[in-house]
């Protein structure tokens, strides 16, 4: 994967023209021999910057991948980490597997209640957060776990929980890199 | 294809077996009458060995005589034939594996067969019969999805029916290749859908619902209107357009319920447009001739037979127009009426008009909107019918050259302007018109003889790759009217051509011995497939329905 992955807020829509968009899916696409196996690079370039894949944005890579965009969908919504709406800025991915479970995920998910108001498949009303449960994150050794956009948030407990929120809200839209 | 490539020796059951290397063990079975069942495998389409129901044991006979069996099962569909190769379709484990099979299909079915229309040609209901536990173990909640979203112009999606066996999304992917359809999300959650605001709207999407194994995907046009077994069915051919595509008219109380396609290698595969599959209402349209007129007045056939022949007789030389729907018997008679009317010596005029629309697809569409242009024609060119255009012979008519014509099937209006034909019949031109609906050219027809109109006819047509194919009746025409070759017989045999018994089987043979096109050909010899001209060449396809 190219290098400027990383450009812009890494924990938020990045502020890309469509058409600089469209370049650097192109560019993708040219790397490999077939077309088609660029598919799936070309829909986490635009989750990235666009924070989720639109209906318009998935007719555009099945045009440079040349299949349709129902095809472009199968994809879309076979893989959980593909999402089809623009979720909050922060998309906050709490785990619920057991390790998370016995080491205070209900905790973590009642202190999100509590402070944002939002349960899993809630956006907060400024949409700066949305919840969703997700399956084991791979990561029962740093129990429990929250992955907000690609980046994980391990051994968290209540009150580390609190200071990451306010230091997420804290933050201006586009910023600079984070850990 | 299948002499120049190598056999290889099997056992089937016990059935020993010379088949094509390249074959299946599910084609071979199937062609061997021996039964397999199977969902998401379809002749015409790629083979994703999804559904697991056409599992069987195989193995390999050693030298030693035993059998090396493989440690499991294999899906049939997939599995190529070879040498030595021993298929068990129907031991314990195999049977097994089918109930297995079932009881996970069944898992999320809605079961709702009482109120779905794919009863009676379901295949899950089939194979709940022979593999089916006869009751579910299951005690959780079933997966509930969408049951009514419309997918397409024609096509409606239940998605809990839906077995995702695939067959859909592969035949737009492959025969179409329009991609409308796929698999959405995994799991549990696995349905086929589109994507929003790309609906299945291609030339050729009900064949979806005809290939869907279960009642996921209905025809919005069929849905609910009848229960298979109350229909009757005839095997013709469509008349939509001069590719011909083998279908089954299914039919009750003289109207068409619906059609679907009827297997052809060499013409439609498994295929038909919707155009074709949905001519029903466009046939149905409009007012029937109810019974035969002369010069506006209702006669008994005789009376109407009668003065037709006199008209016909009186203007020395009649020319016809013929409509090319029109089977090839109808044609062969129309041009012994003109023949035997006229006083000889002048060959026949005759017109037969394009029906053109549109272009010409890479699938089955023509643009000739006619089943039988390239019979007709191999006719009129035996006959040494001179052509015409309708314009021609309205113009001869106004000069005073032309004073009777016989039209069948065609409404002249629609070719030339009403104030031409006008023009002509105040000139004195009698119209002998042999019609199934009311239109400009019945209105002025001096003679109107109520006629016959797919599927309501027997006969024979030719069409755009010179296959000569057998349309048959459905039911007969309503009210007075008949089938315009017992008309046309009628007619000529009055003139003193020919009985006025001859059925279309006899008036096919005839032709086909006096026209050099068709020679060689008896209609006994055209069977299921029909027989390519000239001559030879006869292809019968495995009648039975594919998919
Ligand atoms: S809708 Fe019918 S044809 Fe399509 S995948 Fe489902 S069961 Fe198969
Ligand atoms: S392609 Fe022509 S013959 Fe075939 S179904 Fe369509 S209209 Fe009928
Ligand atoms: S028919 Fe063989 S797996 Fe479906």
């Amino acid at each position: 994967m190219s290098s400027d992955h990383r450009k812009g807020d890494p924990c938020g829509a990045s502020g890309i023209s469509d058409q600089a968009l469209r370049r650097e899916l192109e560019e993708i696409v040219a790397e490999y021999p077939e077309k088609r196996a660029g598919a799936l690079m070309c829909l986490h370039r635009v989750q990235r910057h666009r924070g989720g894949l639109s209906p318009a944005s998935q007719v555009l890579v099945g045009e440079l991948i040349g299949i349709s965009p129902a095809h472009v969908r199968e994809l879309v919504t076979f893989y959980t980490l593909f999402l089809e709406e623009t979720p909050g800025r922060y998309h906050l991915q709490l785990c619920r597997t057991l390790s998370c479970q016995l080491r205070g995920a209900g905790e973590l998910k009642a202190r999100i209640r509590q402070r944002l108001g939002i349960v899993p498949g809630g956006v907060t009303e400024d949409g700066l957060f949305q919840l969703t449960e997700v399956e084991c994150l791979g990561s029962c050794d740093s129990a429990p776990v929250i992955q907000i956009n690609d980046d994980y948030f391990e051994g968290l407990d209540g009150d580390k929980l609190d200071t990451l929120l306010d230091e997420l809200a804290a933050r201006p839209p586009v910023a600079g890199g984070q850990g | 294809m299948s002499n120049a490539t190598a056999k290889v020796e099997l056992t089937i059951d016990g059935q020993s077996l010379k088949v094509d290397a390249t074959a299946t063990v599910l084609e071979v079975a199937l062609a061997h009458q021996v039964e397999i069942p199977y969902f998401c495998y379809h002749p015409y389409l790629s083979v994703p060995g999804n559904c697991r129901q056409c599992e069987v044991k195989v193995g390999s006979r050693q030298e030693d005589g035993s059998i090396r069996w493989m440690p499991k099962l294999q899906v049939s569909c997939n599995m190529p034939v070879a040498e030595g190769l021993v298929v068990d379709t129907r031991c314990d484990e195999v049977i097994q594996a089918q109930k297995n099979n079932m009881e996970f299909l069944l898992i999320n079915h809605p079961l709702d067969c009482p109120i779905c229309d794919q009863v009676g040609e379901c295949w899950l209901q089939e194979h709940a019969y022979t593999a089916g536990m006869g009751e579910t173990r299951f005690r959780e909640e079933k997966v509930h999805m969408d049951k009514r979203v419309d997918i397409g112009p024609h096509v409606l999606l239940d998605k809990e029916r839906c077995i995702q066996c695939t067959r859909c999304i592969r035949f737009c992917d492959e025969v179409t290749g329009t991609s409308e359809l796929a698999l959405m999300a995994r799991g549990n959650h696995t349905e086929v859908d589109i994507f929003p605001g790309r609906p299945l709207d291609n030339p050729y999407s009900g064949n979806v619902v005809d290939i869907c194994p279960v009642g996921a995907l209905t025809l919005k046009e069929f849905r609910f209107k009848s229960r298979l077994w109350f229909l009757k069915t005839a095997d013709s051919i469509c008349p939509g357009c001069a590719r011909g595509c083998n279908i089954k008219i299914w039919h009750r109380d003289h109207a068409i319920a619906r059609l679907t396609p009827r297997d052809n290698p060499e013409v439609n595969k498994s295929w038909m447009c919707d155009q074709g599959r949905l001519l029903a209402p466009t046939l149905e349209a409009g007012e029937r001739v109810r019974e035969p007129r002369v010069e506006g007045k209702a006669v008994d056939w005789q009376e109407a037979l009668d003065e037709a022949v006199s008209r016909l007789r009186r203007s020395g030389r009649p020319a016809g127009v013929i409509h090319p729907w029109s089977t090839l018997e109808e044609g062969w008679l129309a041009l012994k009426v003109l023949a035997a009317a006229g006083e000889g010596g002048r060959p026949m005029l005759m017109a037969l008009p394009a029906h053109e629309q549109g272009e010409d697809d890479d699938l089955l569409l023509r643009a000739d909107k006619s089943p039988n242009r390239r019979g007709l024609e191999n006719l009129l060119t035996a006959r040494d019918a001179e052509s015409a255009s309708v314009a021609d012979l309205l113009d001869r008519a106004v000069a005073g050259e032309l004073s009777a014509l016989l039209v069948v099937g065609e409404d002249l209006a629609t070719l030339v302007s009403e104030e031409k034909l006008a023009a002509a019949t105040a000139a004195g031109l009698e119209l002998i018109v042999v019609a199934s609906h009311e239109n400009a050219t019945t209105r002025a027809g001096t003679i109107v003889l109520p006629a016959g109109i797919f599927p309501e006819v027997d006969g024979t047509v030719v069409n755009f790759q010179g296959r000569v194919q057998v349309m048959r009746a459905a039911y007969p025409p309503p009210f007075l009217a008949r089938t315009g070759a017992w008309i046309l017989t009628r007619l000529a045999s009055r003139l003193g051509d020919g009985s006025e018994d001859a059925r279309p089987r006899d008036l096919f043979d005839e032709l086909a011995a006096q026209v050099p096109a068709f020679q060689g050909l008896t209609f006994a010899r055209l069977g299921a497939g029909g027989c390519v001209l000239p001559g030879g060449a006869c292809e019968t396809p495995a009648s039975g329905s594919v998919g």
